[in-house]
């Protein structure tokens, strides 16, 4: 059975880049970034060892920590899990759980991360060979380091996707998701911040590695250590803990699988009503691009998609604002600069991106826009037109937060400036490079933590050329911005530019945006279909 | 009107030069068996797909020169392409009637008519992704219909759809036709087609088998016989599949 799944999830693999030249690109693109960060962590290592520099096996625990955190928490922030192999799809067999689940694990490390996990776990077990024990003990600590990894992230994405996709948890569970990840983002800064601050770095850095070594995520890689240092009975007992830990995880994935393979069908709410929300209907009016905004603002509250989004739109801006302000409370000194307001700042850079997505999200639902003959430019306004009113008021309220904390008022003009420049800009942008580069996206109704079988090339290219056009759009509003502090021509100067930049890309962006979909729908409406043929 | 419609997915060729005339004001049948092309031909005639070569003519407008006049007389159904389905059954009609830029009055009352005749009154406020698949297909022909089209396009329009529904699309259909208006569907369902249709095609392999009237695609044939001539289709024979469980003999 194992080999039969690792042969299908390689044999999906191999038809997913026939299919697709981008694939092929994205494949390339993914395997140059991963052995280059794999190449740096096995020299790293091997070069620790021959140095014999005392913080290396510290160093070694955390990193292999820190990956193991990493496996469970990109696919909930960015990457999306990869579901090549959805078990749902297997219901109709005669299989248990038991029969399928080695199988499954084997083919989690098909693929880059999980060759790459690999290759990081054998270069630990070098690192530690300096005697037959530790050896051994790195050997077992490998092993079970890197089930941890696969089995931890698969549970994760799989209970919180269920939890999420069951849309009477959605918008709680998006709104968890969103403190949960702020509030690591929060610990993270602190503790940057603390390593900065203590005098003996060395011994810090044995203290987090002591603390690393006794997470969850840790116990697994401290086994050799703990050896190394003679200290068995602390091994003996994370060597427990570790096998605990994993039969666990397992007996947890072997139960989420039971009920995949028995009820393979997507949650679906059953029967809620909507209310007639006419209000939107009059917000939006009866034009085309009107009709657009109002269907794109019930999205926003109804798609989890959306909803999470928006909780990804307040992470930065929570964290950035909540860390600063728990550093002035503890006494730092932060000098004269308020980065209180980098909060709007970040929001506004990450406006553009959902317009990215939007027509990826809509998936195959667009032949809706396709046969009714619109322009394509009421497609682009009326998204944008719903964008504003969900981001508007947040964009707001970061600033008055912003000023009300630092006791900057006077920044405000400024600050909104730079924000309508990077926001309006990069929304512009966005619905230009939006129509031009789409992949399919996974649908409404499925685990928001899934991605559908390689791609997604072009969404990350979307993405990047967006983020960096509001960057750059910003740059001239916050030049002016800068020298109004002190010269009242730049000071009055600035809004009038970032408005005016805004609005000219906005402009700009949804009237090509528009023209290239007038001439392309069919193309774009391939892209975002799952198949094709 | 289909002018020599080519289109290719890599080397396999969906539909190979095809051509066909479908009269205005006609009930008109698109059959084949699975893999025949019907819905890559209905895709290209609505808009949806781009052909590799040939023309669409709707009512003398070129689909693929002038897209919106085009889709303006087109209503459509197509099959196995998702709806906005996070709206509730009225406002995914009023969101399509207002693409199409009915008046919003208009969008009122036809929109109540519509899901009464379809008998999702009851359903109206709940959303889309929580209709039943036959539900579904109702609820997409509503949409199809909005605008009032002149010409109805509808891709599988019977697929899952109970007998009872079925009886009233096809009234809805009749009505539209006696009204001035054009039909063309595809289905698999002989029977269906036999006493739907006034004309038919069957298409095979990317390419137009029969053609025209009902009576002169029959030849004095029921549809089903005359369909399995038109493609030679072999019936398994006796030999093979000998290894299914049969009734008769109790293991």
């Amino acid at each position: 059975m194992v080999a039969v799944l690792v042969g299908l999830k390689l044999r999906l693999l191999r038809n997913s880049l026939r299919q697709s030249a981008w694939r092929v690109v994205g494949l390339v693109l993914a395997t140059a970034y991963g052995l280059f960060l794999v190449g740096l962590a096995v020299t790293g290592m091997v070069a620790l060892r021959f140095t014999g520099i005392a913080v290396g096996p510290d160093v070694v625990v955390i990193g292999l920590t820190a990956l193991t955190v990493g496996w469970t928490l990109l696919p909930l922030l960015a990457s999306g899990m990869d579901d090549t192999l959805d078990p749902g799809r297997f219901a109709l067999l005669p299989l248990r759980a038991r029969e399928v689940l080695p199988g499954l694990v084997v083919a989690s490390l098909v693929g880059v991360p999980g060759l790459g996990t690999v290759l990081v776990a054998l270069a630990s077990v070098v690192f530690w060979a300096t005697g037959v024990l530790p050896a051994l003990a790195a050997a077992a600590g490998a092993v079970l380091g890197v089930l941890t990894c696969v089995v931890l992230a698969r549970v994760v994405t799989t209970s919180l996707g269920a939890m999420l996709g069951g849309r009477r948890f959605r918008d709680s569970a998006a709104g968890i998701v969103a403190v949960l990840a702020s509030l690591s983002g929060i610990t993270l800064g602190m503790g940057m911040e603390a390593v900065g601050r203590t005098p003996n770095a060395a011994e810090l850095v044995g203290s987090l590695a002591a603390l690393a070594g006794w997470t969850p995520f840790g116990w697994a890689w401290a086994i050799p250590s703990d050896v190394a240092d003679g200290q068995w009975g602390v091994a003996a007992a994370k060597l427990i803990l570790g096998v605990v830990l994993v039969a666990g995880l397992l007996r947890a994935w072997k139960t989420l699988l039971d009920r995949r393979l028995t009820s393979p069908i997507e949650a679906r709410g059953g029967g809620e009503r909507v209310g007639q929300s006419g209000w939107i209907d009059r917000l939006t009016g009866s034009s085309a691009a009107g009709a657009v905004a109002g269907r794109c603002l019930r999205y926003w509250r109804r798609d989890p998609r959306y909803v999470t989004s928006v909780a990804m739109f307040l992470i930065m801006p929570i964290v950035l604002v909540v860390s600063m302000q728990l550093q002035r409370q503890s006494g730092e000194n932060l000098g004269p600069v308020p980065w209180e307001f980098l909060g709007p700042f970040s929001l506004a850079m990450l406006v553009g991106l959902s317009t990215c997505q939007d027509l990826a999200y809509d998936g195959t639902a667009m032949w809706t826009h396709l046969t009714s003959g619109m322009p394509g430019r009421a497609d682009r306004l009326g998204r944008l037109i719903a964008l504003g009113v969900v981001v508007g008021p947040l964009f707001v309220v970061l600033q008055i937060a912003a000023a009300a904390l630092s006791g900057r008022w006077d920044l405000v003009l400024p600050s909104t400036a730079v924000g309508l420049a990077a926001a309006l800009g990069g929304a512009g942008v966005a619905s230009w490079v939006g129509a031009i580069l789409q992949s399919p996206a996974a649908p409404a109704g499925a685990n928001p933590f899934r991605t559908s079988n390689g791609g997604g090339l072009q969404a990350i290219i979307a993405t990047t050329v967006t983020l960096a056009a509001s960057g750059m759009l910003a740059v001239p509003v916050v030049a002016l911005a800068w020298i109004g502090l002190d010269r009242p021509w730049a000071a009055v100067a600035a809004p009038i530019v970032g408005l005016g930049i805004g609005l000219g890309s906005l402009a700009l962006g949804s009237r090509l945006g528009g023209a290239y979909l007038d001439g392309h729908w069919p193309e774009v409406l391939t892209n975002v279909s799952e198949k094709h043929a | 009107m289909l002018d020599q419609i080519t289109k290719s997915f890599g080397a396999k060729r969906a539909v190979d030069a095809l051509s066909l005339a479908v009269p205005r004001g006609s009930l008109f049948g698109l059959v084949g068996p699975n893999g025949a092309g019907k819905t890559t031909t209905l895709s290209i005639a609505t808009g949806l797909l781009r052909p590799d070569y040939g023309r669409v003519l709707v009512g003398g407008v070129d689909v693929w020169a002038d897209p919106p006049a085009a889709k303006a007389l087109m209503g459509v159904l197509p099959d196995g392409l998702r709806l906005f389905d996070r709206l509730s059954g009225r406002e995914l009609l009023r969101y399509v009637g207002l693409l199409r830029r009915v008046p919003p009055a208009d969008i009122e009352t036809r929109s109540r008519e519509l899901l009464d005749a379809l008998g999702l009154t009851g359903d109206a406020d709940n959303l889309v992704v929580d209709y039943s698949s036959g539900m579904t297909k109702k609820i997409g022909l509503a949409c199809a219909l909005i605008h009032a089209p002149a010409l109805l396009v509808l891709d599988e329009p019977f697929e899952a759809v109970d007998p009872l529904s079925g009886e009233v699309i096809r009234g809805i259909l009749r009505r539209f036709v006696a009204g001035g208006g054009t039909v063309i569907f595809s289905s698999h369902v002989m029977e269906l087609v036999e006493q739907l249709c006034d004309h038919l095609a069957v298409v095979a392999q990317g390419r137009v088998v029969a053609a025209g009237s009902l009576d002169a695609v029959r030849a004095g044939e029921s549809l089903q016989r005359r369909f399995l001539d038109l493609l030679g289709v072999a019936v398994p024979s006796e030999g093979v599949l000998t290894w299914l469980p049969s009734s008769s003999d109790s293991n």
